[in-house]
């Protein structure tokens, strides 16, 4: 693994001043180092044991692509993390092959992106490539013109999506009138709410939860222990009051609520599953672990970067969290020994799975008036080859996965990827199965999406009234949010339809959905 | 602004001891506007500033208002007065509007008071370092309110917080005070932090007002063997008493823009209980990829003008009572 002591920043971090983007941007530029160094290529598609030196390099091929001549400069705005640690390299990488292209690189928090790209896009200064800005949907950057299609930008563009697996590209989601304007550059198989937690204080209190995975009961007794072992110091569970609903969701999931978390629909009913009855057994969880006062205190106004900057501190000793962590953790706290472990169930050992949507992530846009769209397409037929998959997975310590399985097992080969990282991958095997796609079924239903206003209070806010007191009655305020929320997709329905689409609540049902199993392409073509 | 309509105040208020001042007689309207000319030219780039960054908007908002808009499209469909229906019967809207309202009435009198206490003692010319002090109280003011407000979440922190330590350790509390955790605690902890952050700029305009008081007065009353109490009581608040005026609607004002702090501090949480006015418009019309759906800036549009109407009445009520204030304060010192 790439300590981050060998790169210098240790000194910088020691003060615990540096936020979690600039210790990723201190690693990324670790990466560039290692990528413009002159170590050896690891990524041998024959290689089947691990390399000795955990390095890479970006071969970048000739795409093709007719690139400028002249001294240009192309501008790429995401927002960083993980991804940066692959990007930047490559970045370097693209200018020493180009030497009159420069890549400005702006890695930017999503409050800049939400503000800088539709201002960028009105006055025409958008970045080339850009993340989507969360608060605009797909369809609104299309049918406004702010995005160019990739089809024509990448060169050989039907054999490079060809590489992909089947239902890579989701109309909908990448395809809008028979157009692709973006792709999957990563895959959503992340577990984002795996057990991680502090070995020493774990130990101490008499669990193992990576080699025995904790029960319900467990995972409480454990809270309560390590909090009596704290006295003040620290806490047994580090929640957020921006996480909560996560929270509640994956208990709920793992404890066999069908549709808990993510869209929070039951495919089979096509209807919300607000009010599954693990959904209230996760709150009276969370509610007994409070009255233990076994969770950090505080925790309602922190939010989700604070409370994960925290555990390397060692002031709590279990939170639910995602990989992203692991890279990040041990530059803040270098001596921090944490585990990596499936998440507790109502009985020790045995799991509901955990659905989750292969929309892709990380996706970026090309601006629809970039005078340099070449540039993008020479650098997506890198990334979204085989080699540049791989290098996102082992770039990123394993943490970002790919949707080509090829590319995950090369990255898995190597020795790049820690004992953690292989864990958290293992743990979203075993846990995660993907869930039906309504876009998929429907291109229409985009415009659904377009009428859908957001219904407030959520269960966001929910899970805060509940854990703060303010709403005792668990029951009712779930059965008042599946109401509402019933209310509102049917709502949406009518008005989509009334503008002409062809939906029906319908498309939300899909009969055959079996969550123990990926929902297959066979199985859309079954429902027709 | 706040400084000009303070001198404007104060030189009211100085042309009505004096009795004189510019007469309506001086010249036709025309020629006061040539002969004041170089005014008018060095308020041009205030006035184009505000035509574009104040003016436009607002009248932008209320355009927006009668629109189903997400802020990001072309089209936009007119709506008429749907949404301020839906407004007024969106509970949350009026939660929302009654915590800013609360957040004035509870804010508001405690900056005031406090304020000109210690304003009168440092209008104390024996007082040798009264500037020192000025500039402590005044720290605040020009620190980032966002920053204020994330480093108060430490401050006020249950966990090893200085303020629960100092609570817990002189015996006050058994237990550490979840003071933004807490739906009981939250507002008050907020506000707590709005009136220290800008007590400062409070006692400023106090301070400003109270050179304005002649110091003959106080000379005068105290060969009339006046004490302290009745130099404040007779002297000094009535002398105050137009400026006031203004100085609570300006601190109302800047009470009913806390955004930045509530933002920082809790989000509006927990569950909504310190969702002021600002943080709800915020939120309907910026941040609904967090809570599902499209953003709604028309919506959005039609919180801020009503509120902004509410405002305005208020305002009006308050320069209403600065004239009443004016006369009582004209008859006193002719009197």
């Amino acid at each position: 693994m790439m300590r981050p002591s060998q790169f210098g920043v240790t000194a910088g971090i020691a003060g615990g001043g540096l936020s979690r983007r600039q210790l990723l941007a201190a690693l990324g530029g670790a990466g560039v180092a290692i990528g413009l160094s002159s170590c050896e290529v690891v990524t041998d598609p024959d290689a089947d044991r691990a390399s000795p030196s955990p390095s890479r390099r970006y071969n970048i091929p000739d795409s093709g692509a007719k690139l400028p001549t002249g001294k240009v400069t192309f501008r790429w705005m995401d927002s960083g993390d993980l991804k940066a640690l692959f990007e930047v390299p490559l970045f370097r990488a693209y200018e020493q092959k180009h030497p009159n292209i420069t890549v400005d690189y702006q890695d930017s928090p999503w409050d800049r992106i939400n503000e800088v790209v539709p201002l960028g896009v009105r006055n025409g200064t958008a970045p080339d490539v850009f993340a989507k800005p969360n608060n605009v949907p797909v369809q609104v950057m299309i049918n406004e013109g702010w995005v160019a299609p990739i089809d024509d930008i990448i060169p050989d563009f039907e054999t490079w999506k060809s590489r992909f697996p089947d239902n890579a590209f989701i109309p909908g989601v990448h395809i809008f009138n028979d157009r692709t304007y973006t792709w999957p550059v990563t895959s959503s198989k992340r577990y984002a709410h795996m057990l991680m937690y502090d070995r020493e204080y774990l130990e101490d209190a008499g669990y193992d939860p990576e080699s025995e995975p904790l029960s319900w009961d467990d995972f409480r007794a454990a809270a309560k222990k390590v909090t009596q072992q704290g006295d003040g110091d620290y806490y047994g569970l580090m929640l957020n009051g921006q996480g909560l609903a996560g929270v509640v969701g994956a208990l709920a999931q793992v404890a066999g609520a069908r549709g808990a978390g993510g869209p929070w629909i039951d495919w089979k009913t096509g209807e919300y599953a607000y009010t599954a009855p693990q959904v209230k057994q996760a709150f009276e969880l969370l509610l007994a672990m409070k009255s233990d006062g076994s969770i950090f205190p505080g925790f309602l106004s922190l939010g989700d970067a604070d409370a994960r900057a925290r555990m390397p501190q060692r002031v709590a000793a279990m939170v639910f969290d995602g990989p992203w962590d692991i890279p990040e953790w041990p530059t803040i706290n270098p001596d921090y020994d944490f585990g990596v472990a499936m998440p507790p169930s109502p009985t020790a050992g045995t799991w509901a799975p955990a659905n989750y949507q292969e929309t892709g992530s990380n996706q970026v846009f090309v601006y629809a008036k970039s005078k340099y769209k070449s540039i993008a397409g020479d650098l997506f037929s890198y990334m979204g080859s085989l080699e540049g998959q791989t290098n996102i997975v082992i770039a990123s310590g394993g943490n970002l996965g790919s949707q080509w399985p090829e590319a995950n097992d090369r990255a898995r080969r190597t020795d790049v990827l820690t004992d953690r990282s292989k864990a958290a991958w293992d743990i979203a095997e075993r846990l995660m199965r993907m869930a039906p796609m309504v876009e998929v079924r429907s291109s229409e239903v985009v415009k659904v999406i377009l009428e859908l206003k957001p219904v407030t209070p959520t269960l966001a806010d929910i899970a805060q009234g509940i854990m703060s007191g303010q709403l005792d009655d668990i029951d009712r305020a779930l059965q008042d949010l599946k109401d509402r929320s019933e209310k509102n997709l049917d709502d949406a329905v009518a008005a989509a339809r009334a503008k002409g689409a062809d939906v029906s609540r319908d498309l939300w049902v899909f009969p055959n959905w079996d969550p123990t199993k990926d929902y297959t392409p066979d199985m859309y073509a079954d429902l027709a | 602004m706040a400084a000009t309509d303070l001198a404007r105040v104060g030189r009211g208020g100085s042309e009505q001891i004096s009795g004189s001042g510019r007469g309506p007689g001086s010249g036709t309207t025309w020629r006061r506007i040539v002969s004041s000319r170089w005014c008018y030219a060095f308020m041009l780039p205030s006035l184009l500033l505000g035509g574009m960054f104040t003016f436009y908007p607002m009248v932008m908002s209320w355009y927006f208002s009668f629109f189903n808009w997400s802020g990001f499209t072309a089209e936009m469909s007119f709506v008429g007065l749907d949404n301020y229906r839906e407004l007024v019967r969106d509970p949350l809207f009026w939660d929302a509007f009654g915590r800013s309202f609360l957040f004035v009435i509870v804010a508001v009198p405690i900056r005031l008071v406090l304020s000109l206490l210690v304003a009168i003692l440092l209008n104390n010319q024996a007082l040798k370092l009264a500037p020192v002090f000025r500039t402590f109280f005044f720290l605040p003011v020009v620190t980032t309110a966002a920053i204020v407000g994330i480093v108060m979440t430490f401050v006020l922190s249950p966990f090893h917080g200085p303020v629960n330590q100092a609570l817990t350790g002189l015996g006050l509390v058994p237990e550490p005070v979840d003071f933004l955790g807490d739906p009981d605690t939250a507002l008050w902890a907020v506000m707590g932090v709005e009136i220290w952050k800008n007590f400062g700029i409070t006692m400023i305009y106090w301070l400003a007002a109270l050179q304005t008081v002649p110091r003959i007065y106080y000379e005068a009353a105290k060969v009339d063997g006046a004490g302290r109490f009745q130099l404040l009581r007779h002297i000094t608040i009535p002398v105050l008493l137009p400026f006031a005026a203004i100085i609570i609607l300006l601190t109302a004002n800047s009470t009913l823009h806390v955004f930045a702090i509530v933002q920082a501090m809790t989000r509006g949480g927990p569950y909504f209980s310190t969702q002021v006015i600002e943080v709800y418009i915020y939120q309907t019309a910026f941040a609904a990829d967090q809570v599902g759906g499209v953003p709604r800036l028309g919506y959005a549009s039609a919180a801020g003008c009503f509120f902004g109407v509410v405002v305005m009445l208020i305002a009006l009520l308050q320069v209403f009572a600065a004239r009443k204030a004016a006369q009582v304060r004209s008859q006193l010192v002719s009197g």
